[in-house]
């Protein structure tokens, strides 16, 4: 009732009565704090926290990765070697190293950080399933690919950041076609394969070739030795 | 405006962000989802374009998502009739599945996805190891007590419980039509 008194929407007390607006603070609280308010204001204050709580809502949302301390990648670096390539251990009830493994498959982990030089994988595949997915520091998987793509019994595999990319591109104008090279967004991340076990007894075998994966960062070329003895001729510069 | 309502504006906005947001998250919210029957997929988890909900959620829970260049995970929290799967009822997973080079169907806990423990050490079934009908479709009995044929064994004190359903090397993820897809149905039976 006394809502429907107060409508129409008065102004603010500030902007009508200036002179007032030092009445002490204890004399404003005593006033009741939701009956007084006019359906405008009400109104008002609702349309706040929806705005309001829209933004923290999609804030929270876009947060949450970047704050998440037990995401894949934190699990998977604190398990894989630095260098060579991890199983990660079969999946046991009550012992996961990672939520919600698929028990029928070995997966390998390799580590990579371009920024020492190109990364080269030659993965043989165990027979049946078998895939590999390129996984960057924010969870993004920029690449992947199955055993279907195979032309062999064996996946090679480079990858490259883009200046090296580049410079590869300038050196090997035609690579050769039985290594896949993959452009990788950002120097460090991990390789991750996948190899499906069909039955029990196949485990030992997809394991032992998942062991068998060479992940290695390619060493810059040793420097040329000085030549010794009488100069070596100058190539033909017209040739 | 008085400071009190500017606080309460505040604090009220603040706790309806966040709680709506970890709905959100621990539900299933996702505007890329595939559902089909009982199941639900997230495809485009770990692409770089892939919605910020999908991507909140994975960060969450810890698991690694697969590539729809690899496969697509299929999941289940609920019976075909919508409710809850739970430890202490049998169910009977049957039908087919769409098409895939490989497919494996496992069985978790529901709250931190991780194996229900057995003496048979079963978790799951693949697409190599299950008894399949004359037709080419299956049946799955999951239940805490033994059962002929393809038996997956739960546990009566697991509480909720939830069902992958992973296909390997499927078009799916990478075009099919939602519609056409044939998930298998999930029929609660008894329960104790």
């Amino acid at each position: 009732m006394r809502l429907a008194l107060k409508w129409p929407l008065r102004l603010p007390d500030r902007f009508i009565r200036q002179d007032e607006s030092w009445t002490p603070r204890t004399e404003r609280r005593a006033r009741p704090l939701v009956a007084d308010m006019s359906p405008g204001r009400i109104v008002l204050l609702a349309a706040l926290i929806v705005v309001l709580g829209t933004i923290v809502h999609l804030a929270t949302i876009l947060a949450i990765p970047r704050f998440a301390t037990r995401d894949a990648w934190s699990r998977v670096i604190e398990l894989a070697e630095p260098a060579g390539i991890t199983l990660l251990p079969r999946a046991r009830p009550g012992d996961e190293v990672v939520p919600g493994l698929d028990p029928q498959i070995v997966y390998g982990v390799c580590l990579y950080d371009l920024s020492a030089g190109p990364f080269a994988i030659v993965a043989p595949m165990p027979g049946d399933y078998w895939s590999i997915a390129f996984h960057t520091r924010d969870g993004v998987i920029y690449y992947a690919v199955n055993d279907e793509a195979a032309t062999s019994d064996r996946f090679d595999i480079e990858i490259r950041n883009a200046r090296q990319m580049r410079q590869f591109r300038l050196e090997y104008p035609d690579p050769d076609e039985e290594i896949l090279t993959i452009e990788a967004p950002s120097d460090i991340g991990f390789a991750l394969m996948r190899g499906l076990v069909s039955a029990p007894s196949e485990r030992p075998r997809v394991e032992a070739a998942m062991a068998a994966t060479v992940c290695e960062t390619f060493l810059p070329p040793p420097p040329v030795p000085e030549a010794v003895g009488p100069p070596l001729p100058r190539p033909n510069p017209v040739r | 405006m008085p400071p009190f309502q500017i606080l309460a504006v505040v604090v009220i906005a603040a706790v309806l962000g966040v709680g709506s947001a970890w709905l959100a998250v621990v539900g299933e919210v996702g505007f890329e989802a595939i559902r089909a029957g009982a199941w639900t997929a997230w495809p485009t988890a770990g692409a770089d374009d892939s919605d910020p909900y999908v991507r909140a959620r994975f960060a969450r829970t810890g698991e690694i998502p697969i590539s729809a260049a690899e496969g697509t995970a299929f999941e289940a929290r609920e019976d075909s009739s919508g409710a809850e799967l739970t430890g202490n009822c049998d169910y009977l997973v049957r039908g087919r599945t769409p098409a895939a080079q490989w497919w494996t169907l496992t069985l978790y806990r529901d709250s931190n996805l991780s194996l229900i423990s057995n003496p048979t050490r079963r978790y799951g079934f693949n697409s190599t190891d299950i008894l399949r009908n004359p037709d080419g479709s299956f049946e799955i009995v999951v239940s805490p007590r033994a059962r002929p044929g393809n038996w997956l064994p739960s546990d009566d004190r697991a509480g909720p419980i939830r069902l992958v359903l992973r296909l390997y090397d499927t078009p799916i993820a990478t075009g099919g039509s939602v519609g056409e897809i044939e998930m298998p149905v999930i029929e609660r039976g008894r329960c104790r």
